[in-house]
């Protein structure tokens, strides 16, 4: 792919809420869009595809979309069929598409009481994914199944985004209004204890095996490293970037045997920079401390989450092997030096900024590394463009 | 904003400025796409690009306060020149016109306040319906991920 300039897809009218390659296809990503921000109006299912011939600039077009009665906040791939893939809807409805099949979908799912904000198919039991909702629940389904396997009472306001964990098939960590980030074990379906003083016996909370108080108001969106296990990264309306060492949670019969609702999570980095919310986290697929970061300042921002020490040694190890990597902590590294000789803040944040991406003139609500090319990110935007470009 | 007679003058002088021709503005110009201002651009909006910068630079060096929208009234080849909120008592074609365009979001509480919703674009109404035919058959394997090629996933 071009170094230089990026690639950009035009979807006017539908500005975007989410994005994601397909784990089958190197090359073709789908767009989960609204009309008119979402408030009003239909929704648009896009499915797109970079051509790269010998000799010839590559291309991102359009291969298809999809209208929906109403918006569409999320989307996500199956990892056992190449040709389908689930959205979540505003108005609490969950799609299943065949892309092989045009303008209806194969199957539809309406459980949900309010918007459906996240979906994410498992990579570990092929056959699973799950919903959040701003109802406060998380749903577990097959594609099989006509009604949901489990509901989790996960939070009492708005659930932005669940995921499934990369390394334990019934571990799933979620997100919420509330200022917390929650890890908890689908073979544990307990309901927590009410809280002291609480008359809410309507609603019980299920238990999670640990909440993670991450900031003070709400957090949007947060993501599993794929190579840290128990090592989350967090993005919210405090405009911050958050990593978390979350490897005290006790799962399965370990953690049933503790009190419920353990607290805890170590904050281990946290970046600042951007100017407005945080809506989209996501490690690198790649590399275990590669994290991109998409914000309602209309820009995305890579960091790189290690210590200078780390870097340092790093240098003289086999990180030499991979240029494209060797870029990125050469320049780290002389952003901390920059930083050791000019500033005179011992605060200053941003350090660990590798890369800006902000043409983007509206919301960017959406960022995903390319799956098998490494290096390579995808923007989606308010603006009603995809970016794909290289790092 | 300069008074309407003035700002017409000015915009009639603006429409046929030679900037083509202003080696000044033309090396300004080559600054800005320079600079990445054409970056994830389409023709239109390259278009906007260019005729914003002409506008600013006609102002500083002319000494006029002329706008965009002003700008914009007077090009009769301008599809958006007539602003949206004024376009309700016209006909068919004006609705087709809002559908081309992306409304901001002012406009879209406009509308949605004043309970014109039929005037909103891509608000269609969508079949619940599920597609009849049979889905395809999935042929490809399941491809490891990056993180499950390195078994020695860290700590």
């Amino acid at each position: 792919m071009n170094r230089l300039a990026p690639l950009t897809l035009y979807t006017p009218g539908f500005a975007h809420y989410g994005i994601a390659w397909s784990p089958f296809h190197t090359t073709r990503l789908a767009v989960a869009s609204a009309a008119n921000y979402g408030l009003v109006g239909n929704g648009r299912l896009h499915i797109a595809s970079i051509a790269s011939l010998p000799g010839v600039p590559p291309t991102i077009s359009l291969e298809k979309f999809y209208d929906t009665q109403d918006g569409l906040y999320d989307v996500a791939w199956s990892e056992i069929h190449e040709n389908q893939l689930v959205t979540a809807s505003g108005d609490g409805s969950i799609k299943l598409w065949d892309i092989m099949l045009n303008d209806l979908p194969i199957r539809a799912w309406q459980e949900h009481t309010r918007e459906v904000f996240s979906v994410d198919w498992s990579n570990m039991n092929k056959d699973l994914f799950i919903s959040s909702s701003w109802d406060g629940t998380v749903k577990l389904w097959s594609p099989e199944r006509p009604r949901s396997i489990t509901t989790l009472q996960a939070h009492t306001t708005c659930v932005y985004q669940a995921l499934f964990s990369p390394h334990e098939p019934d571990v799933i960590a979620t997100c919420s209004t509330d200022g917390t980030v929650k890890i908890f074990d689908l073979r544990m379906p307990a309901y927590a204890p009410p809280a002291p003083g609480s008359a809410n016996f309507t609603k019980p909370l299920s238990a999670a095996a640990l909440t993670v108080p991450a900031s003070g108001t709400e957090i949007l969106s947060l993501d599993w490293n794929k190579y840290k296990r128990y090592n989350l990264a967090s993005g919210g309306v405090d405009k911050m970037v958050k990593v978390w060492d979350c490897r005290m949670v006790k799962i399965g019969p370990a953690g049933q045997e503790t009190a419920f609702q353990a607290v805890g999570g170590i904050c281990e980095a946290q970046f600042a920079g951007h100017e407005y919310a945080v809506r989209k986290v996501q490690w690198s697929p790649h590399r275990p401390d590669l994290l991109a970061s998409a914000s309602y300042d209309m820009s995305c921002r890579v960091y790189v989450s290690v210590s200078r020490s780390w870097l340092l040694s790093s240098l003289h190890s086999s990180l030499l092997l991979f240029p494209y990597y060797l870029k990125l902590v050469l320049k780290v590294v002389s952003n901390h030096e920059l930083f050791d000789r000019w500033s005179t803040n011992p605060t200053a944040a941003g350090t660990n900024l590798v890369y800006i991406h902000d043409p983007h003139t509206e919301f960017v609500v959406g960022c995903g590394w390319s799956l098998y090319e490494e290096g390579v990110l995808a923007t989606c935007s308010w603006d009603c463009k995809v970016n794909v470009f290289r790092i | 904003m300069s008074s309407t007679t003035e700002g017409v003058d000015a915009i009639t002088q603006f429409l046929s400025y030679p900037f083509d021709k202003d080696d000044a503005f033309q090396q300004g110009l080559t600054g800005i796409i320079a600079n990445g201002a054409f970056d994830c651009k389409t023709d239109a909006e390259k278009q906007e690009v260019i005729r914003r910068s002409q506008i600013f630079y006609f102002n500083h060096t002319k000494g006029y306060s002329i706008t965009w929208d002003e700008v914009q009234r007077r090009l009769p080849s301008n599809p958006s020149a007539v602003p949206a909120q004024t376009t309700t008592t016209d006909s068919q074609a004006s609705a087709d016109e809002q559908t081309a365009r992306q409304l901001s979001l002012a406009e879209l509480k406009v509308l949605i306040e004043s309970g014109r919703t039929d005037q909103i674009p891509n608000n269609r109404i969508i079949p619940n319906d599920l597609n009849p035919r049979t889905p395809s058959q999935s042929t490809a394997p399941a491809r490891k991920k990056p993180w499950e090629l390195n078994t020695a996933a860290t700590e």
